[in-house]
């Protein structure tokens, strides 16, 4: 088995095809700054026009960042007055990336990697979503704080206090003992958003049952896994009937495209004959929202490398290269993405 | 596979999927360097050997499956990689199959553990990383092409043939 070293391909030389230089754009000031980086408000050079520029900061470890890929694919498909639209995305030659820092880049404002924990998951997209619907039930931000620490005690004063017993292992991650609330905190998530009276007018013209749907789902959702692997078993069921409570926590249904069939490792194969199960039907992961806790095999260690079921250290003669050092010092294209938006 | 899992298409929609999928195909001479050996065809099929490998060893779908070799087509017909280094068509599959993994996939391992089956080439993390910012920068400008809810027709003939 050979190994390529970094040097023999000079990809310095290589054109990023198709891909404009960050330079036909003048930074004119930073509209904000988060875990996924930094956004811009900048003016294209040749055109005089306005726009965002997001900058993704690229993940040492993992490549190009996961959050990244799925946002281009996502904005590209969306097409509405209301939704930021994606007009490219430039690299930047020869900038320094912030170093030793996982890239992370959340679609949303939401501060959804909590107390220090560092693994991105399915289960922090599942709080995110939380968040969201919360947020179109009550109309406004449901954890407007300045800073961290202040964002942390809304958290805490609508979905109570995280200790072992809603989420165990709260106690391991870094910054617990930091930030953790010095009262008891109830939960009182239900009380906040249950209300149909409260909610905004998108929410109150729905029909009665989806308005009741959506808010069950909400009040359903303890303080969610933020991290991964075992905090996925501390979804519980919620006060009010789960959503699809009939069905099993992963059940297959078809009707949606794009799920995959998806079994434990050394399950069945990859594409099963049967016809209910296979090709692109939907398996849904939805279940775990709110039937119950995940099986520990639906979502286990999430993007984890380790995790993987049946994707160990590969087997004999297999260990020649390297994991690149944490401070690998970027020197090639930063991706960015000019974001066409209204700034007022 | 049932077809029958797939919706009805108006003609509408399938001509314009039709249209789209030929914004997304490899350059117009790309078979024709392929068969006259200006691309080396054994190459490009043990490219496509390792990255069904590694789909199936992680239990990818078929669209990233289906992705990744597009997107390792195209870039071979617009791109020339250095004749008489194969490793670097390797390199590119890795980098493929860990950009189509990422795009589709809910558990995506780190593209240095994508690396199984034995391949004959193995790359380092930074290596890939760097491969991937050039696809990436590439892609990226694109239309990614794939819609959520329908597949172009050669996605769909594809996934058929590769799973029956």
């Amino acid at each position: 088995m050979a190994i390529a070293g970094a040097g023999q391909l000079n990809l310095h030389e290589s054109p990023c095809w198709g891909s404009r230089s960050v330079d036909c754009f003048e930074k004119l000031e930073q509209i904000s700054e988060g875990t996924y980086g930094q956004v811009y408000m900048a003016r294209e050079i040749k055109t005089g026009e306005i726009v965002a520029l997001k900058k993704i900061r690229m993940d040492n470890e993992r490549g190009f960042p996961i959050t990244a890929i799925r946002e281009i694919k996502i904005l590209k498909k969306l097409h509405h007055e209301n939704v930021i639209k994606l007009k490219e995305s430039v690299t930047s030659q020869g900038a320094k990336d912030e170093q030793g820092r996982p890239g992370k880049c959340c679609p949303i404002p939401i501060n959804n990697l909590l107390l220090g924990a560092t693994k991105y998951s399915p289960a922090v997209d599942m709080w995110s979503v939380g968040c969201i619907f919360a947020e179109l039930l009550h109309g406004k931000l449901i954890f407007p704080g300045k800073d961290e620490p202040e964002q942390l005690n809304k958290i805490f004063e609508l979905c109570g206090a995280p200790d072992e017993v809603n989420w165990p292992g709260v106690s391991k991650i870094p910054w617990y003992n930091n930030f953790k609330p010095t009262r008891p905190m109830k939960r009182r998530l239900r009380e906040a958003l249950g209300n149909q009276e409260k909610a905004p007018a998108t929410a109150t013209t729905r029909r009665k049952g989806q308005t009741t749907e959506i808010t069950a789902f909400t009040a359903s959702c303890r303080l969610p896994p933020i991290q991964s692997g075992q905090a996925h078993a501390q979804m519980r069921p919620g006060p009010n009937p789960p959503l699809h409570g009939s069905q099993p926590p992963v059940a297959a249904g078809p009707g949606h495209h794009h799920g995959k069939p998806r079994g434990p490792a050394g399950g069945p194969g990859r594409y099963p004959a049967n016809g209910t199960n296979g090709g692109f039907n939907h398996q849904n992961h939805g279940g775990g929202y709110s039937s119950g806790p995940y099986p520990p095999q639906g979502r286990g260690a999430p993007y984890g490398s380790s995790g993987m079921p049946g994707a160990g250290p590969r087997g004999s003669g297999g260990s020649g290269y390297g994991v690149g050092a944490p401070n690998y010092s970027q020197d090639g294209p930063t991706e960015v993405l000019v974001l066409d938006v209204a700034l007022t | 596979m049932g077809c029958s899992d797939f919706e009805i298409q108006s003609d509408d929609r399938i001509k314009e999927m039709v249209e789209k999928e030929a914004q997304h195909l490899p350059g117009d001479d790309y078979l024709k360097r392929l068969r006259s050996g200006d691309l080396n065809l054994s190459v490009r099929r043990d490219a496509l050997d390792w990255i069904l490998k590694a789909s199936a060893h992680y239990h990818f779908g078929p669209l990233s499956f289906c992705l990744s070799i597009n997107y390792l087509d195209r870039f071979l017909s617009v791109y020339d990689l250095p004749k008489g280094k194969t490793w670097t068509v390797q390199l590119l599959a890795v980098a493929c199959l860990s950009i189509a993994a990422k795009m589709e996939e809910t558990k995506v391992p780190a593209p240095v553990d994508l690396q199984v089956g034995e391949p004959k080439f193995v790359f380092e993390a930074r290596t890939i990383y760097r491969m991937e910012r050039i696809n990436g920068g590439w892609w990226g400008e694109m239309d990614a092409g794939i819609d959520f809810l329908e597949f172009r027709p050669s996605e769909i003939a594809a996934a058929v043939a590769i799973s029956v």
